[in-house]
C-alpha cells in the first residue's frame, strides 16, 4: 500500500515536470510572445505557437519518447542493459539505407528515405541479434562492444560505397537534423511512431517474458520468434523514422531506460508510461538548454545530449562498480 | 620447419611491400624517367630524388604506426583475456581531437601550442595519459583489473569529448577552424610528418619497456589467478602496460590517424599463422602483418588512383573478419 502510493506520487512528480518542460518549451524563442498576448486572442502570437513553437515542441515529445521505448525494448528482449539501437549498429544501417536509397534514385521525399531506412536497420538488427544469440559467452559489456564494433563495420561500408560514386559529401549530411527546423509541414510523418507506441504497449508484457529466455517463454504459451520479430519492427521502425527525420540523439534510448528501470524495476508494462515521460523531459531539457546556450542562435541537440547524456551514463557506470564491489 | 617458411614469407612480403610503395609507381608513371637531354635528365633524377625520399619518410612513419599499433593491440588482448577486443575502442581519437580543439579555442591557432609540431604532441600525449590516468585510478584501482569497466567508460568519454569538440568546432571563429583541421584530419592519406623524429625515439623506447618482460605477459594468458600464483605483480603490470598503451596510441593517432581495426587483425592473423602463445613471436609476426597491410595497402591504393582509403578497406575486411572470429569462437 505504501509503495504504491510512493510509486504514484513519483509519477504525479514526473507529470509535473514534463508539462513545466513543455510550457517553458512553448515559450523559449526568438519572437516575444507573452502570457497577455495569448489571452487577447492576438492572432499573430497564437500564430507562432501554431506553426512553429508547437509543431517543434511535439516532434521532441514524439522522437523521445520513441526512441527511450524502443531502447527498453532492445534491452529487455536481449537481457542486457548497455544495448540500445545506437550501440547495436541499428543508426549505421540506416545511414547506409539512407545513403543506398540516394544512390538508386537520387534525392527523394522523406517518407521514401524512411523506408530505406527502415528497410536496412530491420535487416541489420535481426543479423545482430542471430550473432547474438549464437554468442555463448555473454558478458553485459562486451556484447555492446561488438555491436559497436559491428556498426563501425556498416559504416566504414557506408563510407566505401559513397566514396565510390562521389556521395560523401551527401553521406555527411545524413543524421544532421535536429529539432530546429521542425514546423508545420516538415514535422508530420513522426506521427508514424505512434503505432508503433501502441504496438508496444500492447506487447510490453509479451516483451518481459521474452527477456526471461526462450524455454521460459514457451512454458508460458509466448511465442518467441514472433514476439522477438514484433520488438525488431518495433525498433527498427521507431529508430529509422526518428533517425531520418530529426538525426541522431546520442544515448536517449540507453539512458532513460536505464535510470528508469533502476526506480521501477524491469517490469515493461509498469514503466513503459514513465520512460515515455522522462524521455521527453530529458530531451525538452537538452532542446531548451541548446537553444538558450548561444541565444539568439542555437547550437544542435546532439551536441547537448551527448554532454549530459555522457555524464549521466558514467555516474550511473561507476554507481553499479560500487555497488558490484 | 614450417613456421621457418612461414617466417620467411612474412620477411619477403614485408620487404615487397617496401620495394612496391617505394619503386613500383616508376614503372607505370607516364613520364620518361630517363631523358636523353641531360638537362632534363638532371631534373628527372632530382625529381625521383624527392619522391621516393618523400615516400620513404611516410613509409617509415607507417611503421612507426604498425608497430606501435599491434604490440599495444596484443597486449590489451592478454590483458582483457579476449581476442577480440582493441585498445582503439577506448576511444584515444576523439581525446586527441577535442585537446585540439580546446588548445585553438582558448589559446588561438597563433599559440605556440598549436603552431609547434613538437610542443603540440607532447601537450596533447601528456594530456591523454593523464586522462588514462584518471580513468584507471578511479576504475581499475577500486575495481579490481575490471578493465571491460574501463572500456565502457573509455567509449562514453569519447562520445563526451567529440560533442564537446563539436561545440567549440561551432562556435568557434571560422579562420581558426580551418587552421584546427590540419591537425584533426590527420589521415594516412594525410599524415602528420612533423613529428615523426620525435615519435621514432619515443617508439623505441616504449617498445623497449612494452616487451622488456614479455614472459610475464605469456604467464598472464594463463589468467589471473595462475599469474598471481606463479609471482607476476598482475595489478602493476596492468598499470604500467597501460600508461605505455595510452602513449603509443596517442602516438600512432598523432602521425597517421585512428585506424580501427587492424590491431584486431594483424593480431589474430599472427595466432592463426604460427599457432603460437609465446608474445614474442607473436609481436613481430604481427607487426609485420600490420606493416604488410599498411604499406602495400597504401601502395596499391596510390596506384588505382585513390579509390578508396587504406582506413576504410580495413574496417571493412577486419569488420567481416571480427564477425567470422565471433562465429568461429563459438561453434567450437
Amino acid at each position: 500500500m505504501k509503495l504504491k502510493k510512493i510509486f504514484s506520487h513519483r509519477r504525479f512528480f514526473l507529470i509535473i515536470i514534463f508539462l513545466i518542460l513543455v510550457i517553458a518549451s512553448l515559450s523559449v524563442g526568438i519572437l516575444d510572445v507573452s502570457l497577455s498576448d495569448l489571452i487577447r486572442f492576438d492572432q499573430d502570437a497564437w500564430n507562432v505557437i501554431w506553426i512553429s513553437r508547437l509543431p517543434r515542441t511535439i516532434a521532441i515529445i514524439l522522437t523521445a519518447s520513441s526512441l527511450s521505448i524502443a531502447g527498453l525494448i532492445m534491452q529487455a528482449i536481449s537481457r542486457n542493459k548497455f544495448i540500445s539501437p545506437s550501440t547495436a549498429g541499428t543508426t549505421n544501417a540506416a545511414i547506409l539505407g539512407v545513403l543506398i536509397g540516394y544512390l538508386i534514385m537520387g534525392n527523394q521525399p522523406v517518407i521514401i528515405r524512411s523506408i530505406f531506412a527502415f528497410v536496412f536497420a530491420m535487416v541489420s538488427t535481426l543479423f545482430f541479434m542471430l550473432m547474438l544469440k549464437r554468442i555463448k559467452f555473454k558478458n553485459v559489456i562486451y556484447v555492446p562492444l561488438i555491436g559497436m564494433m559491428y556498426g563501425a563495420m556498416i559504416s566504414s561500408v557506408a563510407t566505401f560505397i559513397a566514396h565510390r560514386y562521389n556521395a560523401l559529401q551527401f553521406l555527411n549530411t545524413i543524421g544532421i537534423g535536429g529539432f530546429s527546423n521542425k514546423a508545420v509541414g516538415s514535422y508530420e510523418l513522426l506521427y508514424v511512431v505512434v503505432p508503433a507506441m501502441i504496438i508496444a504497449l500492447i506487447y510490453a508484457t509479451r516483451f518481459s517474458i521474452v527477456g526471461m529466455g526462450e524455454d521460459f517463454a514457451k512454458n508460458l504459451g509466448v511465442s518467441y520468434g514472433v514476439v522477438i520479430s514484433v520488438g525488431l519492427f518495433v525498433i527498427a521502425l521507431i529508430s529509422s523514422v526518428t533517425f531520418v527525420m530529426v538525426g541522431i540523439l546520442p544515448f536517449v534510448g540507453l539512458i532513460v531506460p536505464n535510470l528508469v528501470t533502476h526506480y521501477y524495476g524491469d517490469h515493461v508494462k509498469k514503466t513503459i508510461v514513465d520512460i515515455a515521460l522522462f524521455g521527453s523531459s530529458f530531451v525538452l531539457l537538452n532542446d531548451i538548454l541548446s537553444r538558450l546556450i548561444v541565444f539568439p542562435y542555437e547550437i544542435s541537440i546532439s551536441f547537448t545530449m551527448g554532454v549530459t547524456g555522457a555524464i549521466i551514463f558514467l555516474i550511473l557506470i561507476i554507481r553499479r562498480m560500487r555497488y558490484e564491489n | 620447419m614450417k613456421t621457418r617458411r612461414r617466417w620467411i614469407i612474412l620477411i619477403s612480403l614485408v620487404l615487397f611491400s617496401m620495394m612496391f610503395y617505394l619503386f613500383f609507381w616508376m614503372l607505370t608513371t607516364p613520364y620518361d624517367l630517363f631523358p636523353s637531354d641531360p638537362v632534363r635528365a638532371e631534373k628527372m633524377r632530382e625529381a625521383i630524388f624527392n619522391i621516393i625520399s618523400r615516400r620513404s619518410i611516410q613509409m617509415l612513419a607507417m611503421i612507426i604506426s604498425a608497430i606501435l599499433i599491434s604490440s599495444t593491440s596484443l597486449v590489451f588482448q592478454t590483458m582483457t583475456q579476449n581476442r577480440i577486443l582493441t585498445p582503439s575502442l577506448i576511444g584515444f581519437d576523439a581525446i586527441f581531437i577535442s585537446v585540439q580543439t580546446t588548445i585553438v579555442f582558448f589559446l588561438s591557432s597563433s599559440s605556440i601550442f598549436f603552431v609547434n609540431p613538437y610542443l603540440n604532441f607532447l601537450v596533447s600525449a601528456g594530456l591523454m595519459i593523464v586522462v588514462s590516468l584518471a580513468l584507471y585510478r578511479l576504475i581499475l584501482k577500486k575495481n579490481k583489473n575490471n578493465i571491460i569497466f574501463l572500456l565502457l567508460v573509455g567509449m562514453v568519454l569519447s562520445t563526451l569529448s567529440r560533442s564537446f569538440a563539436s561545440f567549440l568546432q561551432t562556435v568557434m571563429d571560422p579562420d581558426e577552424f580551418q587552421s584546427l583541421t590540419i591537425r584533426t584530419e590527420v589521415s594516412i592519406t594525410n599524415m602528420n610528418l612533423s613529428i615523426i623524429w620525435l615519435a621514432l625515439p619515443l617508439m623505441i623506447i616504449i617498445i623497449y619497456l612494452l616487451m622488456k618482460d614479455y614472459r610475464e605477459y605469456d604467464v598472464m594468458t594463463l589468467g589471473e589467478h595462475n599469474a598471481i600464483g606463479l609471482g607476476v605483480r598482475y595489478a602493476k603490470k596492468m598499470n604500467t602496460s597501460l600508461i605505455y598503451m595510452a602513449l603509443a596510441m596517442s602516438i600512432s593517432t598523432a602521425l597517421i590517424g585512428p585506424i580501427s581495426f587492424l590491431g584486431l587483425i594483424s593480431v589474430n592473423a599472427a595466432r592463426e599463422m604460427l599457432k603460437d602463445y609465446k608474445h614474442l613471436p607473436l609481436f613481430l609476426a604481427s607487426s609485420m602483418i600490420t606493416v604488410i597491410f599498411l604499406v602495400l595497402g597504401q601502395g596499391i591504393i596510390a596506384e588505382t588512383g585513390y579509390l578508396t582509403t587504406v582506413t576504410v578497406l580495413i574496417s571493412m575486411v577486419g569488420g567481416i573478419y571480427m564477425i567470422y572470429l565471433i562465429l568461429k569462437e563459438n561453434k567450437a
